[in-house]
C-alpha cells in the first residue's frame, strides 16, 4: 500500500482535460487554431498600408509595429493569405511571401506563444 | 474594546466589512415589526424583559397587512409582534425608502474559522448603521421597520480572502512581501503609489475575494484573443502574480490585458503588449518570455529584432517596462536596453539572503553592457519555487498543479479548489519590481524610466551568496553581479533615493 503511494507520488503526472493542450504547448509549441500572431517586416516603409489593406482584405487583423505589422487571425485565413498549410509546423515558422507582396515585405514570421515566467516553466 | 474578530481583522491587515461585488438575491426573507402598543419600537428598545409591550394591535396588523401585501410581500409566519415575510429587493426599497446592497463582513463561521460572509443592508439617509436593519419611512403602514435574514455560512464568500494556513515554508502577501523589499517604510511615510498606472499582459484577472478585501484598485481587464473574456484566467498566473504590485504598492491603479487562449496558452502576448502600451501606462509589466538557445547560435530572428524594437519603443515614450529575467530561460525581452529585469533572490525563515537557484542570471550576448537580471524580486528555490501564497481562480491550471506532489517536490499543502496556491519564479518578481517603481513614481512622478531604474539598482541589498539557475549557474558576490544584478530590492530606500533627485 505505501510502496503503491509512493509510485504513485513519483510518477510524472499529466494533466487532464483542459491542461492537456497546455502541457504539450511546454513540450514544442503548438498552433492555436483560432488565434495566431505573426510579424510582418515591410521592405520598404511606404509599403506599410498597402501591406495592411491585403493582410485586411483575408480577414486579418493588424496592429501597426515599427518596423512593420503584428498581423492576427486565426489558422484558415493564414493558410488562405499565404498559400502555405500550417498543419503540424514547429514555431517560429517563416511564411512564404506572397507574389502580391514580394518587394513590399521582407519577411513573415508565425511567432511561438510566449511562456509564462511562474510555475509554468520547467526549469532546465 | 476590541472584539476578537475586530482584532484578528487588525493584525491580519483586513476590514471588518467591505463592499461586496456580489448581486442582491432575487427574494429575500425578512421580520416586519407592526407598531408596538408600549409606544417603543422593537428596533429601538433596549428593554427585552417582556414582549406584551411590543405586541401590536389587531387593527394595526391588519393595516400592515394590506400595505405589505400591496408592496409585494408574500407573508411566511405571523405572530403577536410581526410577520415573516418574503419579497423582492424592489418591495424593501418601497417599505424604507432605503437602498439594498450587499457587504462582506467577517463572522466566525463552521468550526471556529473565521471568513467573509455576503450580508444584505439597507442604506439610505434615514436608514440605522445597524446591518439589514431598515426603518419605514410611512407610518401610515403602522410598520416600525424590517430585520433582514442574517445569511447562514453556505453564502460565505469564497474563495475566502484569507490564505489557508499550510506548513510548507512560505510568505504571506502582503505584509511579508512589503517586509522584505522594505516597502513597509515607504508605506508609514504614505507612499503607496496612488495615482500610478501599472499595466500587466498575462493570463486574465479574476475578480478574487483577496483583491477587494484589501480595497485593490483593479480596473476592468481587456482581451485581446477573441473570444475570451478579461476577467477570467483558466491558468491563475496573472492573477497570483499581479497580487505583487499591490503588496509593494498598495494605492496603485492595475489594468489586466489578458493575452491567453481559453487552454493557458500564452499566444496573444506581443498583441497584448501593443494594446497595453498603446494604453500609455506609466509602468508596463511582463512575466513572460521566449526561450532560446544559450549562447544563441547566432543574432536575433527579425520578429525578436521586431518586438525589440517595439518595446524599446515604448521605453522611448516614457513607460518604464519591466519583463521577468526567466526561471532558467534565455529570452530577448528582458535584455532590451533600458528594460527592468526581474531576477530572484531567497529569504529564509531565517532571514538569510540568498540568489535563487531558480531564476535566469547572464550577459546579453545581443545588447552591449546588458546583464539579466537588473535587480531582484523575492523568487523561491529549485524544484519549483512554492513561495508565495497567491490568490487565484479556484480549480484553475496553477490551482490543481500546486497541490499536486511532483517527482521532485510535495504538495504545497492547499487544496485543489480552494482559490490559493504557492508559487513565486521571476514572474512574482517582475510585478514586485513595478510595485517598486510605483512607489517611486508615486513619490516623485514625472521620472524618466532609466532614472527609476538608477533608485532601484543604487539602492538594492546586495546578495552576495548561491547561484543562479543552473543553466546559467552564476554566482552572486559582493557588488553587482550576474547572477543577481544589484540585488534586492529595497523600496524604501529606492524612494528616498528619488526623491533627493534634483
Amino acid at each position: 500500500m505505501v510502496a503503491s503511494a509512493l509510485d504513485e507520488r513519483r510518477r510524472p503526472r499529466i494533466p487532464e482535460a483542459e491542461g492537456l493542450l497546455h502541457w504539450l504547448g511546454r513540450i514544442c509549441p503548438i498552433i492555436d487554431d483560432s488565434y495566431i500572431e505573426g510579424i510582418v517586416e515591410l521592405a520598404r516603409p511606404e509599403s506599410g498600408e498597402r501591406v495592411e489593406n491585403w493582410l485586411r482584405e483575408r480577414g486579418l487583423a493588424c496592429i501597426p509595429m515599427r518596423v512593420g505589422c503584428l498581423v492576427t487571425g486565426n489558422r484558415a485565413a493564414f493558410e488562405a493569405a499565404f498559400g502555405v498549410s500550417l498543419l503540424g509546423v514547429s514555431l517560429p515558422f517563416t511564411l512564404p511571401i506572397p507574389q502580391e507582396l514580394r518587394g513590399q515585405v521582407a519577411s513573415a514570421t508565425i511567432l511561438p506563444p510566449k511562456r509564462m515566467t511562474g510555475p509554468m516553466t520547467p526549469v532546465p | 474594546m476590541q472584539t476578537p474578530l475586530e482584532f484578528e481583522s487588525r493584525i491580519m491587515d483586513l476590514p471588518l466589512e467591505f463592499e461586496s461585488s456580489e448581486p442582491v438575491p432575487a427574494q429575500l426573507i425578512g421580520y416586519i415589526s407592526v407598531s408596538s402598543q408600549g409606544g417603543v419600537s422593537v428596533l429601538q428598545s433596549e428593554a427585552l424583559e417582556r414582549a406584551e409591550p411590543f405586541h401590536a394591535s389587531e387593527s394595526d396588523h391588519q393595516e400592515a397587512e394590506r400595505a405589505i401585501s400591496a408592496m409585494g410581500f408574500t407573508i411566511l409566519a405571523e405572530s403577536r409582534l410581526g410577520k415573516s415575510v418574503a419579497g423582492p429587493p424592489e418591495a424593501y426599497e418601497e417599505l424604507t425608502g432605503g437602498s439594498l446592497v450587499t457587504r462582506e463582513r467577517l463572522v466566525r463561521a463552521e468550526a471556529g474559522r473565521e471568513r467573509y460572509v455576503t450580508h444584505v443592508d439597507i442604506v439610505g439617509p434615514d436608514q440605522p448603521t445597524a446591518l439589514g436593519i431598515g426603518v419605514a419611512r410611512s407610518e401610515a403602514t403602522r410598520i416600525e421597520g424590517v430585520i433582514l435574514e442574517r445569511p447562514r455560512v453556505p453564502m460565505a464568500v469564497f474563495p475566502s480572502p484569507i490564505p489557508p494556513t499550510v506548513q510548507k515554508y512560505h510568505l504571506r502577501l502582503p505584509d511579508d512581501v512589503a517586509l522584505l523589499l522594505q516597502a513597509e517604510t515607504a508605506h508609514r511615510k504614505g507612499r503607496l503609489g496612488e495615482a500610478v498606472t501599472v499595466a500587466m499582459v498575462d493570463s486574465g484577472q479574476y475578480s478574487h475575494p483577496y483583491f477587494l478585501a484589501h480595497g485593490y484598485d483593479v480596473r476592468p481587464g481587456v482581451s485581446v484573443v477573441p473570444n475570451t473574456s478579461p476577467a477570467k484566467d483558466p491558468v491563475g498566473h496573472g492573477t497570483g502574480e499581479s497580487a505583487n504590485i499591490f503588496a509593494v504598492a498598495p494605492g496603485a491603479t492595475l489594468r489586466p490585458y489578458r493575452a491567453s487562449n481559453d487552454a493557458g496558452q500564452l499566444v496573444g502576448a506581443v498583441a497584448g503588449f501593443l494594446r497595453a502600451k498603446a494604453d500609455r501606462p506609466q509602468i508596463l509589466t511582463n512575466s513572460w518570455g521566449g526561450d532560446g538557445q544559450f549562447p544563441p547560435p547566432g543574432s536575433p530572428d527579425p520578429a525578436e529584432r521586431a518586438f525589440a524594437l517595439e518595446i524599446r519603443d515604448a521605453i522611448e515614450q516614457g513607460i518604464l517596462v519591466v519583463f521577468s529575467g526567466g526561471n532558467g530561460q534565455f529570452s530577448i525581452e528582458p535584455q532590451v536596453t533600458g528594460v527592468l529585469a526581474a531576477g530572484g533572490a531567497f529569504v529564509d525563515a531565517g532571514l538569510t539572503l540568498q540568489a535563487s537557484n531558480y531564476a535566469s542570471g547572464y550577459v546579453s550576448p545581443w545588447f552591449p553592457g546588458v546583464t539579466v537580471p537588473t535587480v531582484c524580486g523575492l523568487v523561491g528555490l529549485t524544484p519549483r519555487a512554492q513561495y508565495l501564497m497567491l490568490p487565484i481562480p479556484p480549480g484553475c491550471q496553477i490551482d490543481v498543479m500546486e497541490s499536486t506532489a511532483q517527482e521532485d517536490d510535495t504538495p504545497d499543502g492547499t487544496s485543489n479548489n480552494d482559490g490559493w496556491a504557492l508559487f513565486s519564479g521571476t514572474s512574482a518578481a517582475a510585478p514586485q519590481l513595478a510595485g517598486a517603481a510605483a512607489l517611486v513614481l508615486g513619490a516623485k512622478p514625472g521620472l524618466a524610466p532609466a532614472q527609476v531604474i538608477q533608485a532601484l539598482t543604487a539602492t538594492a541589498v546586495d546578495v552576495v551568496v548561491g547561484r543562479c539557475n543552473r543553466r546559467f549557474n552564476q554566482p552572486a558576490g559582493p557588488g553587482h553581479d550576474t547572477a543577481t544584478g544589484s540585488g534586492l530590492v529595497n523600496a524604501s530606500a529606492a524612494v528616498d533615493s528619488a526623491l533627493s533627485l534634483p
